[in-house]
């Protein structure tokens, strides 16, 4: 006899992401108002507050920038585009439309290699990534947006600002592999030298699309827009949530509930709710902006931009990964560029790879953590650290007294040489056979006792004597050399009293 | 358009000439034009028109910002949002 067996539905959520990176270029899109922060509405001129009869002109850090982001996103660069306006009206834009690109993006069809935590991989496409201008910043009075105030500040000094939209193919199924791939954009973007990427100042603003099927259908669910996620394990978090509720709704027959809409994370709540409802696409009449001429990509700035592109963290961490680093190493080390390149100048003053990556992830990881540094401020610098790392090696100095001089190090002593500093500091690790057997001989003599008891067979006895010798060394005692140097003396006089 | 406020007069006048003006939108449009290339603008042959990037500060910014209708402090003032 069988059993009936309800059929149970499998869903997939298909994610897409679409990213606002600030390029951190000294002025603006379209005119010289620096990009510097300053006070409120001090960076503004005409042209970016678009008085009649001005004209903008395009900034040429930004083309270049954009095509270097658009190499290192593996995309296709078109050779012609153009820009675009896109017209709404609201306070924070002070044109009533913005330059963006709408039909011929600069940058399309693109793909880039995200890693989960696990180190496993994933290839998220990308589908355009545009040039565009920034709007002003709204600031609402008082503290308290609910306070009942009837009116909102504007800072025009973002106005202007260029930013490129980068928009990813719906490749994505789960929060963790949407945050794998926020946070490779990332990476990429600052590896680059593109953006500041300060998630808090805005500098990469994240929207997510997020909709939910039957596992195996063909056709796409109605899509969320979840925004206001300020780090990738919010974002993370705030897919996950959006996921469920989409699924609740599908398998309790209220599918229909779900509805195109623009909803909010809730960081305390970790839960989504509707900002607003999207009446149909909203219709923005872009036309081509008579103001602005073609962009031509020429081979030679492709050439150029080419030949002086930085390395991509994806082929960091397969660098690291040849040195036969563990994984885990690997993908810390290539998390940021300062730790990146912090290891990589350690490496290339002579470290060896293995023992540099455990001083970088541990002690002073651990360090720039707790006095809130960047590697790039360590006052220890990488040759310091080589030399520290082979003087252990050759056993010049223990490993625990160099762990106790790291702090000292860390403070900018020992510039003229970490090995003449110790010597100077008498830290030196004594390894010299003949000054170690003079050592053990002092020992011995000076505890008659122990040693008959030694003889007697407690062996045990050899633990007393390596600590008499550390102490007598003031733990300057090469380990190694010690403990050879006292089982053979320790026997001679086993054998002696037989 | 629609603040603009006009004299009889001005209608009077103005009418005429309006009525013309839509008549030459007419003309235009019976130009065909299938298979032309939109001119949005006066096309620069290949080279980019480009500006370093270097950073100016617009001097007459007082007289600008002076223009706001509403401030406050250095901000503009404008109806709630949200």
């Amino acid at each position: 006899m069988s059993v009936a067996v309800e059929p149970q539905v499998a869903f997939e959520a298909v994610i897409g992401i679409e990213c606002h990176v600030q390029l951190n270029t000294q002025t603006k899109a379209f005119c010289g108002c620096t990009t510097s922060k300053s006070t409120a509405n001090a960076n503004i001129c005409p042209i970016c507050l678009a008085h009649p009869g001005t004209l903008p002109v395009l900034n040429e850090d930004v083309l270049r920038k954009a095509v270097l982001a658009g190499l290192a996103l593996n995309c296709n660069i078109a050779r012609q585009s153009k820009f675009d306006r896109k017209q709404y009206f609201y306070p924070d834009l002070p044109k009533g439309y913005q330059i963006s690109q709408y039909d011929e993006p600069i940058c399309y069809d693109g793909r880039i290699e995200t890693v989960l935590p696990d180190g496993s991989t994933r290839s998220v496409g990308i589908t355009r990534a545009h040039l565009e201008e920034d709007a002003g910043k709204l600031v609402h009075s008082g503290s308290d947006q609910l306070s009942g105030s009837d009116y909102s500040l504007v800072d025009y000094n973002r106005a202007g600002v260029p930013l490129l939209e980068v928009v990813s193919d719906p490749d994505m199924r789960t929060g963790a592999e949407a945050a794998a791939y926020a946070s490779e954009l990332r990476r990429i973007m600052l590896f680059m030298g593109l953006t500041e990427g300060v998630m808090a100042e805005g500098h990469m603003r994240f929207d997510v699309n997020v909709s939910v099927r039957e596992q195996g259908s063909e056709t796409l669910g109605t899509k969320v827009e979840v925004k206001n996620m300020n780090s990738f394990s919010a974002m993370q978090r705030a897919i996950d949530f959006e996921i469920d509720r989409q699924v609740e709704l599908h398998k309790s027959g209220r599918r229909h509930e779900i509805i195109q809409e623009t909803r909010l994370f809730d960081e305390s709540k970790s839960e989504t709710f509707t900002m607003r409802r999207k009446e149909g696409l909203a219709d923005y009449r872009y036309f081509p902006e008579p103001d602005l001429p073609p962009i031509h990509v020429s081979e030679a700035l492709i050439h150029e931009v080419k030949e002086n592109k930085a390395e991509a963290p994806s082929a960091v961490r397969r660098r690291y990964m040849d040195l036969k680093l563990p994984v885990a190493d690997a993908l810390i080390l290539a998390d940021e560029l300062p730790v990146s390149r912090y290891f990589d100048a350690v490496v290339a003053a002579g470290a060896s790879p293995k023992l540099a990556a455990n001083w970088v992830l541990g002690d002073l990881m651990a360090y720039t953590k707790e006095s809130k540094c960047s590697f790039d401020d360590l006052l220890l610098t990488p040759g310091s650290l080589a030399e520290l790392v082979g003087a252990i090696e050759e056993g010049v100095i223990s490993g625990k007294i160099g762990k106790q001089v790291l702090p000292d190090l860390l403070k900018g002593n020992g510039k003229e040489g970490v090995k003449a500093y110790m010597k100077q500091k008498g830290l030196i690790q004594i390894s010299d056979v003949s000054a170690i057997e003079a050592l053990v001989d002092d020992v011995l003599a000076a505890n008659p006792k122990q040693l008959q008891d030694y003889c007697a067979g407690k062996v045990k006895l050899q633990g007393f004597f390596v600590g008499q010798l550390m102490k007598a060394s003031k733990g300057l005692a090469n380990p190694e050399v010690l403990n050879k140097v006292l089982m053979k003396k320790l026997t001679e006089a086993h054998k002696a009293a037989e | 358009m629609a603040h603009i406020s006009v004299t009889d007069e001005e209608v009077k006048e103005w009418e005429p000439q309006l009525q013309q003006i839509v008549s030459w939108f007419n003309q235009l449009q019976a130009v065909h034009v299938e298979g032309v290339p939109p001119a949005v603008r006066i096309d620069m042959e290949g080279e980019n028109v480009l500006r370093p990037d270097m950073p100016v500060q617009y001097e007459a910014r007082e007289a600008i910002f002076s223009q706001v209708p509403e401030t406050e402090g250095e901000f503009v003032k404008v109806p709630k949002i949200l």
